[in-house]
């Protein structure tokens, strides 16, 4: 990693405790969200109320994460290690992009609170949930791909308009705001368990 | 290595152990980098719009990898899989024409996409233990920050699901837990489920992570590996596979 010791004090260097930390805590958000996606099973209708539900859920490791963030960087790091863990299950390729400009957004908000803010943690643990966008954006093309496919053009056209307002851009867009909204409760929710539990526990 | 394997397979009684031992590397087994970049392409050409072109030339490649690992449920789940999502995708509005039918239809495209990235992906993760894969990416020239805390989460994985398991079934001794408990009282079940995995977790965390730094992980920024990463003849055959598979597709858009 490049060393980098401004007057803005935005120090990028990673002590190995800090490496392990990321792992660990990456390792329990991806468990968090993968169980609570199982849930997917029942019905692939189910995906939309799964994946609010996971983002709830994974906010309680990430806001205790944060507690354990001191200097850039490090949210950055689980985005890119918990993104590609995804990648490497197979998920779309955009969604590591998406994962890290969530994270970059994250980490500016963590810097204006001086990585002690209560109310901006929220925030970033919001902007860091975006990339669950990732995993739909592919949704896009396969919606126009499926409309104007060959099997589309023999069905009744009313069929078809229905089905383009259903899944018109605004709705896909609106899901897409809606991991926002989750961020944000999973954070609040986070927030409220630490102080329940793991500051009792010495934890944080 | 595989010149060794032959004393590891036979035990002093004469034993012949089932299975390679952990670590070991069959000349059949991909080089994890060749894995990756396979990986990859195909995620890239199928994710990306006109996509489903490719999704033919990626199933054949999934199963070709399960052949060759010899899984032979995959090389039977991964085409099942595959029709199934097309059936829904494209059967299943001819026979119910409602809306609300399609967008399950647009989810079936969707998938199909997924399970031919999957088929691939699949390979990737029963051959690759964490170690050779975080030794390739070492010598992808990856940052030691990623690799470093990769390798961890990799490590620490299996250690939470074991912890998870264990949370839900002390869950079931109390008479919580249940998908219906869940979505009545979304909210209480992530607290019940979530603040005892995590309490645990990071109590045998702080254990493997004493460990870990005291073994010098993170210290030293590159690491030698017991079996470095090697290109060798699977690794050839693969490459020409996937440039034939992809040939084939490109040919066949262009003929019709």
């Amino acid at each position: 990693m490049t060393v980098e010791v401004t007057d803005h004090r935005i120090d990028l260097r990673m002590s190995p405790r800090d490496l392990i930390n990321i792992g660990v805590f990456g390792a329990l958000y991806i468990v968090t969200v993968g169980l609570f996606n199982l849930l997917e099973f029942i019905s692939p209708v189910m995906t939309l109320v799964t994946s609010g539900l996971s983002i709830v859920a994974a906010g309680v490791p990430f806001m205790l994460f944060l507690t354990r963030v001191r200097h850039a960087g490090m949210v950055t790091v689980l985005a890119v290690i918990v993104t590609g863990f995804m990648l490497l299950i197979g998920s779309p390729p955009v969604t590591l992009l998406v994962g890290v400009l969530g994270a970059l957004i994250a980490e500016a908000l963590l810097y204006m609170g001086r990585y002690r803010s209560r109310q901006l943690s929220v925030l970033a643990y919001a902007a860091f949930s975006t990339w669950f966008v990732g995993l739909f954006l592919p949704m896009f093309y396969a919606r126009d791909e499926f409309l104007s496919s060959p099997y589309m053009a023999e069905m009744d056209p009313d069929y078809v308009e229905k089905l383009d307002s259903l899944l018109s851009p605004g709705v896909l867009i609106a899901f897409d705001l809606s991991t926002v909204v989750f961020g944000l409760i999973g954070g609040v929710l986070g927030l409220r368990l630490l102080d329940k539990h793991f500051r009792k526990a010495g934890l944080v | 290595m595989s010149g060794t394997s032959p004393q590891l397979d036979t035990t002093a009684l004469g034993v012949t152990v089932p299975g390679p031992p952990e670590g070991a590397v069959s000349r059949r087994t991909l080089d994890p980098r060749t894995a990756v970049a396979i990986l990859l392409a195909a995620s890239i050409t199928i994710m990306a719009p006109g996509g489903l072109l490719f999704v033919p030339a990626a199933l054949v490649a999934g199963m070709l990898l399960a052949i060759a690992e010899r899984a032979w449920r995959r090389v039977l789940a991964l085409p099942l899989a595959a029709a199934t999502a097309a059936a829904v995708a494209y059967l299943l509005p001819l026979a119910a024409p409602w809306p609300v039918l399609g967008i399950v239809g647009v989810m079936g495209g969707f998938s199909l996409r997924l399970v031919a990235v999957a088929g691939i992906a699949a390979h990737l993760i029963e051959t690759m233990p964490p170690t050779r894969f975080t030794a390739a990416l070492r010598s992808m020239r990856v940052p030691h920050a990623f690799t470093v805390s990769g390798s961890v989460l990799l490590r620490f994985v299996p250690t939470i699901l074991a912890e998870a398991r264990a949370v839900r079934d002390a869950m079931r001794l109390r008479g919580l837990g249940g998908w219906l408990d869940m979505l009545r009282h979304p909210v209480r079940s992530i607290e019940y489920f979530t603040v005892p995995l995590i309490a645990s977790s990071l109590r045998s965390a702080e254990d493997l992570s004493a460990s870990a730094l005291l073994r010098g992980l993170g210290s030293q920024p590159h690491p030698t590996s017991m079996h470095p990463p090697r290109f060798g003849p699977a690794d050839v055959v693969a490459v020409i596979v996937v440039a034939a598979l992809v040939t084939a597709t490109l040919l066949w858009e262009a003929g019709r």
